[in-house]
């Protein structure tokens, strides 16, 4: 593809942003990591407080991205086969077997949206985990695959009855774990709570444009921005070493207060996940119309693109959120480019 | 008219000869109508040249006698003794008469300076004076009132004569002792001086750190790279070694995000905002932008001025607008 049409494909995926921005309010840059998730063709996590607008946010995106939309609640008692059929008796008196939400739309399922995963159990993630990674399924004895699929999740920390916690081998495969809070904004707090067109969701997201981008593009200009966006060697040199202190920031003098660096990490980001971390990175770059990949690119999409892959020790554990935040920043801020 | 010019001239040589008249011809003052005290010096030897040496004398002259105030020692007279100058002049004399109706007290500080000096040890001595004394009634009845001598020894070495230094150095008097004073004055504005300037360097050290080992990173930037010639390696080197500088000095990784903390640290860096900005484009030309087209020449030379600037930043020093240079990448 040429540069005229990545070019071109810029201002769509910079109208993507506008429109969502114009029914969410005080979320800029999750808008922009999420956009940058989707043009790097990778599953997003939200995570963040009840009633924050994880899901309407990721419903302006569905609208906008265009293809088929499925969504599931994730619930205690929600089964595997929830997600590929359903049964049910007929008008007709006999018992009917449909597709459920992964199979309904068929190779154009372009979003599948899970609320709530962490409500779901772990079988449930396990085969959330295959059609993540390798976007087909095998049911009635046919395999699907869903070349288009990118996977929307959301969850909130606060409550923890009745969950179960998302395996490291299932986070790992979310490109981004993207954290959303209120606005701080005066103004904007003021017009979400009195602005009446705010209240009904529903009727909000209509308003953004429908199937502004062709779905069935988005993984060739995905490849194009990969393709065409270069990184060199010092950058090379830089990643790696971000990579290492993933692992053992230690190494790189990284010190967080109350924590020992040296027993924190377990396991550190996945060669999986630094090479999402790169493609991000690259999808940045190209928002930013540069045709290579600076180190501010990395700093950008960093923190979502690594944090929620890191295993910590136990004992620091239930101080993940706080813990992860400040280690990825201190990895910025200690590991030296060039 | 010859003869009166002749005349003339006789009358003022004899009246001159008059005034020198040495005074020892008249009789002595009988002892009941006039008294003379004497306050010498209590230190009678180590004069050197430049000494001063005070002596004061009353006389006590009773009436109708009067004591005639011309006779007094003159300012400036060179003392004699034999012919031979002494060495030794009055420098100062000061008078004080009181009258009552018995008789009148004079009092006179004189005051003596040593001129002379020698490698061995001399005695000298004030000579003794004659001032007059007469009846104003009787103007042709003068008569003569001595003064003693005074002997002193302009040498503490050794003594000739009738001085001996081991007499001089009374137990009962005590030691000459320098007037402390004036040096202790002195020490104590030493001492203000010193502490001010402690307090001055504290001042410069706590506020412009460019005291030795403190901070100096980019001087030692400066220091390496000034000389250089331009290469690529040399400009990854310094571009490298620049980052670190910035780097040591935030402790931590400088970017363009956290420009705000730098300034935080260091204002000064604040002035050379456009030349820092200019600096990471350099860098991601060189090291992230496989494209980029970079004239190394310029641009090395740029960044030794930069590096200079930084240094300068580094030491709180404000970077004069003016210095700035622009560059277009």
């Amino acid at each position: 593809m040429s540069d005229q049409n990545l070019a071109e494909w810029r201002k769509l995926a910079l109208s993507l942003e506008g429109e969502v921005n114009k029914v969410i309010v005080g979320q800029s840059e999750v808008i922009r990591l999420i956009t940058t998730s989707i043009f790097a063709r990778g599953h997003v996590l939200l995570e963040g407080d009840v009633g924050v607008g994880k899901t309407t946010i990721l419903k302006a995106f569905a609208r906008c991205i265009g293809g088929g939309y499925e969504r599931i609640e994730g619930t205690i008692d929600l089964m595997p086969n929830d997600l590929i059929y359903h049964t049910y008796l007929g008008d007709d008196g006999k018992p009917h077997v449909d597709n459920g939400p992964i199979l309904r739309s068929g190779e154009d399922l372009s979003i599948f949206f899970f609320n709530e995963i962490n409500r779901a159990r772990p079988q449930v993630h396990s085969l959330l985990l295959r059609i993540m990674a390798e976007k087909t399924l095998s049911a009635f004895n046919k395999e699907y695959s869903f070349p288009h699929l990118i996977v929307f999740a959301d969850r909130n920390q606060v409550e923890k009855e009745e969950t179960f916690e998302i395996p490291s081998a299932a986070r790992d495969r979310f490109t981004m774990e993207i954290p959303i809070g209120i606005p701080t904004d005066d103004k904007i707090m003021t017009d979400l709570v009195f602005d009446t067109k705010f209240h009904d969701a529903d009727k909000l997201i209509e308003k953004a444009k429908s199937n502004l981008l062709k779905f069935n593009k988005l993984n060739q200009i995905s490849n194009d921005i990969q393709n065409n966006i270069d990184a060199t060697k010092k950058l090379e040199t830089y990643a790696l070493n971000l990579w290492k202190a993933s692992s053992h920031p230690e190494l790189f003098n990284i010190k967080i207060s109350g924590v020992d660096t040296g027993r924190l990490i377990i396991s550190g980001a996945s060669p999986r996940g630094i090479s999402m971390m790169m493609k991000c990175a690259r999808v940045n770059a190209w928002f930013n119309n540069r045709s290579s990949v600076l180190p501010e690119d990395i700093h950008a999409i960093f923190h979502e693109t690594i944090a929620h892959r890191l295993v910590f020790n136990p004992v620091y554990e239930l101080r993940r959120t706080e813990i992860a935040r400040e280690l990825t920043h201190e990895m910025l801020n200690k590991v030296s480019a060039p | 008219m010859h003869r009166f010019i002749q005349l003339c001239i006789l009358i003022f040589f004899v009246h001159s000869l008059s005034a020198y008249e040495d005074p020892r011809k008249y009789p002595d003052i009988d002892p009941s109508f006039a008294t003379v005290s004497v306050i010498d010096p209590e230190q009678k030897v180590g004069y050197t040249v430049g000494d001063l040496l005070d002596r004061t004398i009353v006389v006590k002259v009773k009436k109708p006698y009067q004591l005639i105030e011309e006779s007094l020692p003159i300012v400036g007279y060179e003392k004699r003794y034999r012919g031979q100058l002494l060495g030794m002049d009055l420098n100062k004399i000061s008078f004080i008469k009181q009258d009552d109706k018995r008789e009148s007290v004079h009092t006179i500080q004189l005051q003596y300076q040593i001129f002379t000096n020698n490698v061995v040890a001399k005695p000298a001595f004030v000579t003794a004076d004659y001032y007059r004394i007469m009846d104003p009634a009787k103007p042709d009845d003068v008569f003569k009132l001595r003064i003693p001598e005074l002997t002193i020894a302009i040498s503490p070495i050794a003594i000739f004569g009738d001085i001996k230094v081991e007499n001089d150095m009374s137990g009962y008097r005590g030691p000459i002792l320098i007037n402390a004073a004036p040096y202790l004055k002195n020490l104590k504005v030493a001492i203000f001086v010193l502490l001010f300037s402690i307090f001055i360097l504290i001042y410069i050290y706590s506020r412009f750190t460019w005291v030795p080992k403190q901070n100096k990173y980019f001087s030692y930037v400066y220091r390496k790279f000034k000389k250089t010639k331009v290469s690529q390696d040399n400009l990854e080197d310094l571009l490298k070694a620049l980052h670190d500088g910035f780097d040591k000095t935030l402790n931590q990784t400088l970017f363009l995000e956290n420009l705000h903390q730098l300034y935080q640290q260091n204002r000064a860096f604040k002035y050379i905002h456009n030349e820092i900005e200019i600096f990471f484009q350099i860098s991601r030309g060189v090291f992230f932008e496989k494209n980029k087209k970079i004239d190394n020449e310029t641009i090395y030379d740029w960044l030794k001025q930069f590096a200079l600037h930084c240094r300068m930043c580094e030491r709180k020093l404000i970077v004069d607008s003016n210095d700035l240079v622009k560059l277009k990448i």
